[in-house]
């Protein structure tokens, strides 16, 4: 009987939503307005999620990187670090020689320089001087050609394996290999090109040449004081990625001469670190941008209070006419409150299309990705409910209330 | 047989500082299948006396015995059973759901007693019928004629087969021919056995009735009995 009443309830308020699609539409917007913003908002968050991991995956499994900087966490922090010493070929030698749990370890520098290849150039690419196992310590796979030994890194040889960007806009029509380059001024001999690793948030990750550290230290020695090696380092077993990190540790405290009532003045990084700090990143742009779609919502709850107000007033008469042939209080409370929860759930799902739209448009016209998961309509249905549910509980209530014979003889 | 029972009540009101005694005593005692007019001017307490038989109110003081039940005793939703289950109304402004067909108006007793559907149309068509609306029962209020509103309203009265029917001025709104085929109505709906209660200020209207009860500032001036004129239809 009760599902009986609801039923019938719930066919006599859509009855009545329908009657009036202009307001009902009006105050339906901030419950739109809302939901569509959590909907986008946890899409695009979401996206940004998956991304990263994918992205981090390629650094592979069993992979760490020592580096000065690391993960900064704002500029008190960035002071800080910059006044670190820089790590240099004395850690780098240290670590693969005495480091147990390494498979590899491998070193690298970078600058940027413009690349020349006949009347073709790039003004600004990103040359790193790496030692010759740096493709254990990179996921990228070389496509095309091979990557330098470590006889021709000794050798200081002129040789390059290049990024799929220089491929694409030097080489369009030519096999770049065994071709000339220069780059900032030196001539290279191209002996590979690497895979495509696509972008990460609009930023390339193709445009940049690899040459032997040996080489690049030659060539750009007036600088490498100033610049800190970063350190990469495959360990044995990727389930001692702890163990592995503590080794590494002590190894470079020693060769650094901390003492130990002191922090570590370098930085590791890991897959595990970079996808802590987005998750972290992540949160705070979801619970500020919860916060303003909040908001939103409050105030479309109350409009959606005020227009049931104003709906419990122009129906006085017929709350009159329904208690006098038999309807109780729950009767009307009933149905007030399932009018108030339509409303915002035809708001919810309004909501949800206009918040997909949204993150679909913010995907297409930015570099932020989006993934819209199926349970957030669920939950943007369920929010706007809530809220129709609790806005509505003081116009029902006010309507359950009313004295059959004043409603009755109520004109208007 | 008697059905409602009333002693001593009295209703008074609170209208700003001042207390207005809509009703000073009244006792009335209304059997089975009587059909009684209420009559009095404006301010006698006939409207007040209305909404208390119609459980719409509880008197302040007094004992209103209905079916062997006490009403002052009752709270909102017993008040609202007793209207749902015991009581048609029949109002001068016919009080219909204008976004409702007539048959939805007629059905929504049933719906708050809990029917089910398929029962429920059944009974609803029965009293459409019953009141000559068979082929009007999806028309609107408001594509209904005065005369045609207020047999939906009698239909929705009868459709819980209630204890009594109240109508409150049920012609104050039509004119004399649609009036004296509403007073054949609701004789024919007495002839079958209805306990009727109408509130008149018409005396062309009282005269249909077997029972005259007459107020005066919120007592019972007179009550007296007659033999009801034919409707001339």
């Amino acid at each position: 009987m009760f599902l009986f009443r609801l039923f019938n309830s719930v066919n006599l308020s859509i009855r009545s939503l329908f009657s009036n699609l202009m307001r009902s539409g009006l105050t339906l917007l901030g419950i739109i307005i809302g939901v569509s913003t959590v909907i986008a908002v946890i899409s695009i968050v979401n996206g940004m999620n998956d991304y990263v991991a994918e992205k981090i995956a390629v650094m592979g499994p069993g992979v760490f990187f020592v580096e000065k900087f690391g993960i900064v966490r704002g500029r008190e922090d960035w002071l800080k670090r910059m006044r670190w010493k820089n790590l240099s070929i004395n850690e780098y030698e240290a670590l693969s020689k005495q480091m147990m749990e390494a498979e590899a370890v491998a070193a690298m520098l970078s600058r940027s320089r413009r690349i020349t290849y006949k009347d073709l150039y790039i003004s600004s690419t990103s040359v790193r001087g790496a030692t010759a196992n740096y493709l254990s310590v990179s996921e990228i796979a070389v496509e095309d050609g091979r990557f330098f030994t470590e006889f021709e890194e000794q050798r200081r040889a002129h040789i390059v394996v290049i990024g799929s960007d220089i491929k694409k806009a030097l080489f369009e029509d030519v096999d770049p290999i065994d071709k000339i380059i220069d780059i900032g001024g030196v001539k290279y001999k191209i002996i590979g090109v690497f895979e495509t690793a696509g972008s990460v948030l609009g930023n390339s990750q193709d445009n940049f040449v690899v040459i032997p550290l040996k080489t690049y230290l030659v060539y750009y020695s007036g600088l490498y004081r100033r610049s800190s090696w970063t350190i990469g380092i495959k360990i044995k077993d990727p389930d001692r990625m702890f163990e592995a990190q503590e080794e590494a540790r002590s190894i470079l405290r020693r060769v650094r001469k901390i003492p130990s009532n002191k922090e570590d003045d370098f930085s590791f990084i890991s897959p595990e670190a970079v996808m802590n700090f987005f998750e972290e990143f992540s949160g705070i742009a979801f619970i500020v941008l919860i916060g303003i779609s909040s908001i939103s919502l409050v105030v479309g709850g109350i409009v959606i209070m005020n227009i049931m107000l104003v709906s419990v007033t122009e129906r006085t008469k017929e709350i009159g006419i329904r208690k006098a042939i038999g309807a109780k209080r729950g009767d009307i409370l009933m149905q007030f409150l399932i009018e108030s929860v339509l409303l915002s759930l035809f708001g919810g799902l309004a909501g949800v299309i206009a918040g997909y739209l949204l993150s679909q448009a913010v995907a297409h016209f930015s570099p932020l990705p989006s993934a819209v998961k199926p349970w957030t309509v669920f939950l943007g249905v369920a929010v706007a409910s809530s809220v129709g549910l609790f806005f509505g509980i003081y116009p029902a209530w006010k309507a359950s209330k009313l004295d059959p014979i004043i409603a009755l003889s109520y004109e208007h | 047989m008697s059905i409602i029972r009333i002693q001593g009540i009295t209703k008074i009101y609170q209208l700003g500082d001042e207390e207005v005694h809509a009703l000073r005593g009244i006792d009335l005692e209304i059997n089975q299948n009587e059909y009684l007019a209420i009559m009095g001017p404006s301010g006698s307490g006939k409207s007040t006396l209305m909404h208390i038989l119609g459980c719409l109110d509880v008197p302040t003081s007094g004992l209103y015995d209905f079916e062997g039940r006490n009403i002052a005793e009752m709270d909102g939703n017993e008040l609202a059973e007793i209207r749902n289950q015991k009581i048609g109304f029949v109002f001068q402004n016919f009080n219909l759901l204008s976004q409702s067909s007539a048959y939805e108006n007629v059905e929504l007793p049933l719906v708050y007693a809990g029917m089910s559907s398929g029962k429920r149309s059944n009974r609803v068509m029965e009293v459409i019928n019953q009141v000559g609306l068979t082929d009007r029962a999806d028309h609107k209020p408001n594509q209904l004629s005065g005369g045609q509103r207020q047999r939906v309203a009698i239909a929705r009265a009868m459709v819980n087969k209630p204890s009594i029917i109240l109508a409150d001025e049920p012609t104050g709104n039509l004119d004399s021919k649609t009036s004296y085929e509403i007073m054949k109505l609701i004789k024919d709906i007495h002839d079958l056995g209805n306990t009727i209660i109408m509130v008149t200020h018409e005396e062309d209207i009282a005269r249909f009735c077997h029972r005259i009860v007459r107020l005066r500032d919120g007592v019972i001036l007179s009550d007296t009995k007659q033999v009801p004129e034919n409707v001339p239809v």
